[in-house]
This record gives structure tokens, C-alpha cells and sequence, in this order.
């Protein structure tokens, strides 16, 4: 059972392993060094709205429009329009069906790219010039979530700042430079969304998600497991245990504590068995011979043969010294 | 090199292992559960009445003769009527609602109206259970009263309802809770959830870090180990 475990661990481990590292190096730096807060200095408001009374408006009754859902009285640099909304998107970067008129006179209107750039010079408090506003329909790479055309205005400065304006009424929807570009970018690697989905609702980030559940899980069994294997002595009383050698005719003397592994009680000595996986069990490679009537664990039931045992053949690592008065090396 | 591997692998993950089991549990939970479902988005119908142009026998400009600093000014259907709502500057922007009909100012939404609102809205196979006052406050730190309505549902699903404007304003179900404690537990603020810079997240992601590090050691020695053993 904790043989198959530990299998487990380690090939999900090689799976999950860079991901793990992307997932903890990122929540590192969500934590103690984003400040988004900080990114866009260059963010100011623009007033839009002005006073509505006294401005002789078009009848809504008398719009030429299908009926709406419902209708707002909204304002670009100081004008009123009406905005009919055909649906009620639960947020806005989900597709909006609307349509704009021009308040005063009843006519149909969209903002210009001329007042675009307007609004986009008044909406950044920078020094740097802005380039012509473009219309970019989605996907929009800074904005993948957005299912909306949007109008991209773009500013010569260090940060590469860009503004995101609304491609009916010209406010802004959002501002992103290389700052936020480099947050969204740490978010893109913690979502796992290398497909620029916007979310992290996806298959990929799930089957991730499910291995290093079971990779956690595992290792939380394998860490109980090994607690009671490799636990050191704190009584003080020592055990004697003499080592022998196929390579050499020499028996040395070894004092350790009782419940430690022998494996370990080598390493002490400098003698390290060969080993993949330091000591715990699930590689099968430190190999010794024990007295024959020396226990036999699941690990060692595993890795070798019923002729093996029978012959004294243990793993060094399964075998308390406590346990073994002479043991020989291979 | 592998034995120490092997040791602070061991003991670091003593330390944060429990953590990082609760951070893949939660990331799972928070993963699998679709974040417009757990906002509680599909607990009312996505369809909404239409609202008639003709209908409107109040017009805008007699609205402005009476509220002459309305902003905000939006014109909806509620409970089968078309009404102006928006805000007057001189009410400490107050929300009124004055039917487009009439044109007569509309008391604010009473209890049963809420749940005529609720229910018309919900899409779920509960029957409503309760209306309850509630007073909160909104962003700007206004008080705001509101209608809890709540339905039988398996989730609880809960409808706010804004007393002022008889809009939903906030959608709750047991899905949304519990995804509310999987994300205090995943960036372990434990109080209210809004704390991500804490130095408690800090101490056992940097540990963390260690721990993973010496377990992708450990992993790179022991695939090398093989790799040498088969080719010699």
C-alpha cells in the first residue's frame, strides 16, 4: 500500500511539480509584492456629467427604437444621449446589446475616434502623447475576458500605458500598462490559463488541481507512514551491532540507538547504501543480509524475492538495528 | 545530498504539509465551481420584461420640473410598471422611484412586494420561505436597507432586495459560503477574507517554497539515479 503511494507520489510530483512551484512562486508574490493599487499613477477622472435641466430633450416615448429593457440617461463630455439596453449581462465584459441616441435631437449616435482621443487625453494626468484611438473587436489580448468591442488608445510613455474606452460611449473601461500587464501575467500563470480564457473555470487548472489534491494527500500518508519507521531514539540506551563485509575481512563494531534504521545508523558511520530514495523504502536498493529470522516488512515483501528473505536478504532501511546483532554487507 | 533531500523535504513538509493539502483542496473546490454559478447568476433569469417606449405618459422633462437634480437617471420596469429611479443630490442621494405612468412618487418597496420581486425572478424549484428586514450599507458607506428573501432550496439561495430601488442587489446560496471559507483557508485570512498580504500566508509560502524545492530535488536525484543505473 505505502509502496504504491509513494510510486504515485513521485509521478504526480513530476507532473505537478513545475505547476506546484509556478502556483507557490506566484501566491509569493500576490502576497508580499503586488500593489496593484499602485500600478496606473496616471489614472484621473473625467467629469462627463453637466446639468440636465434647462436642455430641451427629445421625447423617450417618441425614440425610433425597438422596446428596451430598460433605459438610462447617460453623459459624454457634458452631453446627454439615452442608452437602451437589450439585455442585463451580469457583468459588462459579457456581451452588451445596446443602442445610443443623441438626447436632444433623437437621432441614432456613436462616439467619434476625434472625442475619443479626447476623453482619453483627459482620462491620463501623464506628459506623454497619446497615439490615434483604434477600435478592437475581441478577443483583446490585455483583456481576455472582454466580449465587447472596445477603443484602444495608446501612450507614448515608459510604461506603455493604454486606456480601454467604451466603443458606443467613449468612457473608460480600463487602464493597463506594464505593470498591470506583468500582475495579469503572474494571475495568467497561477489560473494555469495559458489559453487566455480569462478564468480559471478550466479543465487544464482542474486535472492540475486533482493530481496535486492526490499528491498532497499522498504525501501527508507517506509523512504519518515514515513518522513511526524513522523515529530517533530519546532513551539514551544503545545497541551494538557488528558489521561485516563481503569486500573485506574486517568486522567493525557499531553503537546506535535500538529503533534507529539501519540504513541510518550506516549513514552515520559514513556508509551509505545504495539509494534513490534516501531511505524511505520505496526503491529497494539498499540491500543487506540480516539473520534469516530478522522481520520482514511490506517494503521488503515488495522489492524481494521469498528466496531472498529466506536467506537473510533485508532493505537497511526497513531494519531497526535494535532488531539485528550481525549484519554483512554486499 | 539525497539523505538531505530526503530530511528537510520531510521536515519542511511537517511543518506546511497540512497547508498545502488545505491549498489543493481548496484550489480545487475554487476551480471546480464555475465563479458565475457561485456568484449565485444563474438564481435569476437572465430574461427581463420589456418596457414599452409608448408606455411612458410621464416625461422625462416633467421629471426634472419636480427633481430638477436627478442623476443617475434610469427607467425600468419594476412590479409591472415603468418607473424613473435615480438619485437627488438633495435627498443625500437618496433613490426615488416615480412611476412613468403617472408620474406619482412610489413608496419604497414593502415586504410583499419583495417577494413578488423575488420571486418573479428566481429560477430555482424552492418555494420562498422567508422576507426579512435587513440594514447594511452600501459602498460609500450609506446605510441601505434591504429585504433578505430566502427559498427552500437545497443551496438556501437568498435574494437581497434594495428597499429604495427594488433592485436585487445581491445573490446568496450555500455554494457561495462555502467558497467564501475555501478561499479564507487558501490565503489562510481566517477573519474576513480580504487580507492577502498577511504574514501568516507569507511564513508558509516561503516554507512552502523550501519544502516543494527540496521535493523537485529529491525527485530530479532519484530520476537521475536511474537513469545512470541504466545506462551503465
Amino acid at each position: 500500500m505505502r509502496l504504491v503511494i509513494a510510486l504515485w507520489h513521485k509521478w504526480l510530483a513530476l507532473i505537478v511539480g513545475i505547476q506546484l512551484l509556478i502556483w507557490l512562486g506566484t501566491g509569493l508574490y500576490f502576497n508580499s509584492l503586488m500593489d496593484s493599487a499602485a500600478n496606473i499613477t496616471t489614472r484621473q477622472a473625467v467629469q462627463h456629467e453637466a446639468y440636465l435641466p434647462g436642455i430641451d430633450l427629445f421625447p423617450l416615448n417618441q425614440l425610433q427604437a425597438p422596446a428596451p429593457i430598460a433605459a438610462k440617461v447617460i453623459w459624454v463630455l457634458g452631453n446627454p444621449y439615452y442608452a437602451l439596453y437589450y439585455n442585463q449581462p451580469s457583468h459588462n465584459y459579457f456581451k452588451q446589446e445596446r443602442l445610443l441616441f443623441d438626447a436632444r435631437s433623437g437621432k441614432s449616435w456613436q462616439i467619434t475616434p476625434a472625442l475619443v482621443s479626447r476623453i482619453a487625453s483627459l482620462a491620463y494626468s501623464g506628459d506623454a502623447s497619446a497615439q490615434q484611438p483604434r477600435l478592437l473587436s475581441p478577443p483583446i489580448e490585455d483583456l481576455p475576458r472582454q466580449q465587447n468591442p472596445l477603443w484602444q488608445v495608446n501612450f507614448n510613455d515608459d510604461l506603455h500605458t493604454s486606456v480601454y474606452l467604451d466603443a458606443l460611449t467613449g468612457h473608460v473601461v480600463k487602464y493597463t500598462n506594464d505593470n498591470q500587464r506583468f500582475d495579469d501575467l503572474m494571475f495568467t500563470l497561477h489560473f494555469m490559463d495559458y489559453t487566455g480564457t480569462g478564468s480559471f473555470n478550466h479543465w487544464l487548472i482542474i486535472a492540475f488541481a486533482t493530481m496535486t489534491a492526490i499528491l498532497s494527500l499522498s504525501g501527508g500518508y507517506l509523512l504519518l507512514k515514515r513518522s513511526v519507521i524513522t523515529k530517533s531514539s530519546k532513551t539514551g540506551s544503545h545497541h551494538t551491532l557488528q558489521v561485516s563485509s563481503t569486500s573485506s575481512p574486517e568486522i567493525m563494531t557499531l553503537t546506535t540507538p535500538p529503533d534507529t534504521s539501519i540504513f541510518n545508523a550506516l549513514a552515520r558511520q559514513a556508509i551509505h547504501l545504495p539509494s534513490e530514495c534516501g531511505g524511505g523504502g520505496t526503491c529497494g536498493k539498499c540491500i543487506l543480509r540480516c539473520s534469516p529470522d530478522a522481520p520482514v516488512s511490506e517494503a521488503e515483501r515488495f522489492h524481494l524475492s521469498s528466496d531472498q528473505l529466506k536467506a537473510g536478504y533485508r532493505l537497511g532501511c526497513q531494519q531497526l538495528a535494535g532488531d539485528n546483532k550481525t549484519i554483512s554487507l554486499l | 545530498m539525497i539523505k538531505t533531500a530526503r530530511t528537510s523535504h520531510k521536515w519542511l513538509m511537517r511543518f506546511t504539509g497540512l497547508q498545502f493539502i488545505l491549498w489543493a483542496l481548496t484550489g480545487l473546490y475554487m476551480v471546480c465551481m464555475d465563479i458565475h454559478f457561485i456568484h449565485g447568476e444563474s438564481l435569476t433569469r437572465a430574461e427581463a420584461q420589456t418596457l414599452p417606449l409608448s408606455d411612458i405618459r410621464f416625461s422625462l422633462a416633467e421629471l426634472l420640473q419636480v427633481y430638477p437634480d436627478a442623476s443617475n437617471i434610469e427607467l425600468v420596469t419594476l412590479l409591472n410598471q415603468p418607473v424613473y429611479r435615480f438619485r437627488s443630490a438633495s435627498g443625500q442621494r437618496r433613490i426615488h422611484l416615480i412611476s412613468a405612468r403617472s408620474g406619482l412618487p412610489q413608496s419604497e418597496i414593502t415586504a410583499n412586494q419583495a417577494s413578488t420581486i423575488a420571486t418573479a425572478a428566481y429560477t430555482g424549484n424552492g418555494e420562498l420561505v422567508s422576507v426579512n428586514p435587513l440594514i447594511s450599507r452600501d459602498a460609500r458607506g450609506q446605510l441601505r436597507p434591504l429585504w433578505v428573501v430566502t427559498f427552500s432550496d437545497a443551496a438556501s439561495s437568498t435574494l437581497y432586495i434594495e428597499q429604495q430601488s427594488g433592485r436585487i442587489i445581491r445573490h446568496r446560496h450555500n455554494y457561495w459560503y462555502l467558497f467564501d471559507w475555501m478561499w479564507r483557508l487558501h490565503i489562510m485570512d481566517y477573519d474576513d477574507g480580504e487580507n492577502v498580504a498577511n504574514p501568516l500566508l507569507l511564513i508558509l509560502s516561503v516554507a512552502g517554497l523550501f519544502a516543494a524545492l527540496s521535493g523537485a530535488l529529491l525527485l530530479i536525484l532519484r530520476l537521475t539515479a536511474h537513469s545512470v543505473r541504466s545506462t551503465s
